[in-house]
């Protein structure tokens, strides 16, 4: 009874962590959509009279050698950097997830065409391989997404396979099928709700760790092309001017670390519960 | 065990082959015309006689099966072919940069794990306590911050405020210092991590309250027990943490002018020198499936109990 009360209460206090942490990152998707009405200068007007300016009443976060506002920019950078990484994750998830179950479902040439060329991917470093592809491709959201994308698909991919591997013999797959459901009906009414709490767990956990790959490219000039505000782009654009502005390097990155500390919190909470629950 | 390494080496031979024509592919589908590119690089001056002519010496006339074979070929007998730059063998290039990246890189992890290790035992012995707690955050903070902003941050802080250290890194030790700390925080955070749930988990296992009950000195149970199981699992998240590394060096590389692979390979991508690229990518990948190779035989032969299981 004791025992039992203390992981309730664990899980209260965890509880109560998500829905602050999902608090924020609603904000944060908030103002990744409003930024265009909430900025109080436009985020790419450049103006000679203003370089390098510190925070003042019209610039709250000062501004850079360029004299474009540096809080408007940042502001306009945090839906790049959050809906990103986002997306890229719902990509990846849908597509691994989906690709894995197939695998595991049917078998054969299939299964081992897919986690063979997952085996491949997985030989490279992903930074290497995502450096590489964005770099040869030239830059732009898109490919710098595509770039972190090849090989993060396969995490997906091998766990929805291997859940589903193990629930296909199970009764009550069998019932499904013998009840005349379509194998499309099955895997998505009855596999998937089985093996979709892992899956979650690691969408969250690597929301974070994207959304740093994507600032790391552009900072690298082979990720968000500029003008367009992204915070990594923003720090490599500035640091040479570090000493006569730090505020146009100190103010992205200060964002770039809140933000992916917040969502690595989050996939941190998400997996903590689901351990909870687990045990 | 050497049944064991046979069976994973004969494994490997289609993951090595698969990623060689993935790399080969990539640089295959890039738009344009690679005779036109290497002429462009070097600044010829480019007319139809030249460009047929480079094409044919570059064997792009020939069908795509014999050009992958031709390089793959090449690739085993350490030729990557020639820098669209200067024209001078890549693996030439490679090796003179592989030095300066392998001290940079083993130094780092050197000092990740002289950091972590400790820091992750302490953290799982004491759990709960505000130790543990101070540490974890350290390790959360050092996990969630990208290198690139670590490294602009000291630079800032050591090299122009302090001004205590080269902006530029050079060969000495005090060059070598912000890289290899930039490198080496993000590690230690995610090492600490590992380590302490890795400790964590042989804790509660019943082998160690067996130990306990049977009066066996705490220091001679967490050194000899349960230190040498968490072995194992700690060979391989060296090997996974071999990806963080390489990434991160180019990264590191860049910033602070480091003559190492990445920023090889860097300056190869701002030039459009594929040759370079093709043979840095592969390189890497070479390197990671072989360290992967290592921690499991590494692993393997720390735990005899794994040794009878083949996959």
């Amino acid at each position: 009874m004791k025992i039992k009360q203390s992981v309730s209460k664990k899980q209260r206090r965890l509880r109560i962590r998500l829905a602050v942490l999902l608090a924020l990152v609603g904000l944060f998707l908030l103002v990744g959509l409003l930024a265009p009405y909430l900025v109080p200068n436009d985020p790419t007007a450049t103006s000679a009279a203003h370089m390098n300016e510190a925070p003042n009443s019209q610039f709250p976060l000062g501004t850079d050698r360029y004299g474009r506002c540096i809080f408007s920019r940042v502001l306009s950078g945090t839906g790049i950097s959050v809906f990103s990484a986002m997306g890229l994750v719902a990509i990846l998830f849908v597509v691994g997830t989906a690709l894995g179950m197939a695998c595991g479902y049917f078998g054969g040439i299939l299964d081992a065409v897919v986690m063979r060329l997952a085996d491949c991917f997985l030989s490279f470093p992903q930074m290497v391989l995502a450096i590489a592809v964005a770099g040869i491709l030239g830059g732009g959201t898109g490919n710098a997404m595509l770039a972190l994308g090849l090989t993060g698909w396969t995490l997906y991919a091998r766990m929805a396979r291997s859940s589903t591997m193990a629930l296909k013999s199970e009764p009550f797959i069998q019932a499904a099928r013998l009840s005349g459901n379509g194998t499309l009906q099955i895997l998505v009414r009855h596999v998937l709700p089985n093996i979709l709490g892992p899956l979650v767990v690691s969408a969250a956990t690597q929301i974070g760790s994207v959304m740093v790959g994507i600032a790391g490219l552009s900072f690298l000039g082979i990720g968000v092309t500029p003008p367009t505000p992204e915070w990594g782009s923003m720090i490599n654009e500035n640091r040479a001017y570090m000493q006569l502005a730090p505020w146009a390097v100190l103010a992205p990155a200060a964002a770039i670390v809140v933000t992916v500390m917040i969502f690595n919190y989050l996939g941190d909470t998400i997996r903590d519960l689901a351990d909870v629950k687990g045990t | 065990m050497l049944k064991y390494i046979g069976i994973r080496l004969v494994q490997l031979i289609p993951v090595v082959l698969g990623a060689t024509f993935l790399t080969f592919l990539l640089i295959y589908l890039t738009p344009g015309d690679a005779a036109m590119k290497r002429l462009t690089a070097q600044g010829a001056a480019i007319d139809e006689e030249v460009l047929e002519q480079t094409r044919e010496e570059m064997g792009l006339n020939r069908p795509f099966p014999v050009q992958y074979l031709h390089w793959l070929t090449g690739l085993f007998h350490g030729d990557l072919g020639l820098s669209y730059q200067d024209n001078r063998p890549v693996s030439q290039k490679l090796a003179e940069g592989m030095g300066n990246t392998l001290t940079l890189t083993l130094s780092a992890l050197a000092l990740a794990i002289a950091v972590s290790l400790p820091l992750g035992f302490l953290a799982a012995v004491k759990k709960g306590s505000l130790l543990d707690h101070g540490i974890r955050i350290f390790a959360f903070t050092g996990n969630s911050l990208p290198n690139f902003l670590i490294s602009v941050v000291c630079m800032y802080w050591f090299c122009i405020r302090l001004q205590l250290l080269p902006v530029v890194a050079d060969d000495s030790l005090k060059g070598l210092l912000l890289p290899c700390l930039t490198l080496a925080i993000p590690l230690s955070g995610q090492f600490i991590r590992q380590i302490r749930a890795e400790i964590l988990e042989q804790l509660g296992k019943e082998y160690v309250t067996g130990a306990k009950n049977r009066g066996i000195r705490k220091r001679f149970l967490y050194f000899s027990h349960i230190f040498r199981n968490c072995l194992p699992s700690l060979f391989t998240f060296l090997a996974l943490s071999a990806g963080t590394l390489m990434g991160g060096s180019v990264v590191i590389e860049t910033i602070f002018r480091w003559p190492g692979l990445g920023e090889l390979a860097m300056d190869a991508i701002s030039h459009r020198d594929y040759p370079v690229i093709q043979g840095f990518v592969v390189l890497m990948s070479l390197i990671y499936v072989f360290l992967n190779l290592l921690a499991d035989i590494g692993g393997r032969l720390i735990d005899p109990r794994r040794e009878c299981q083949v996959p």
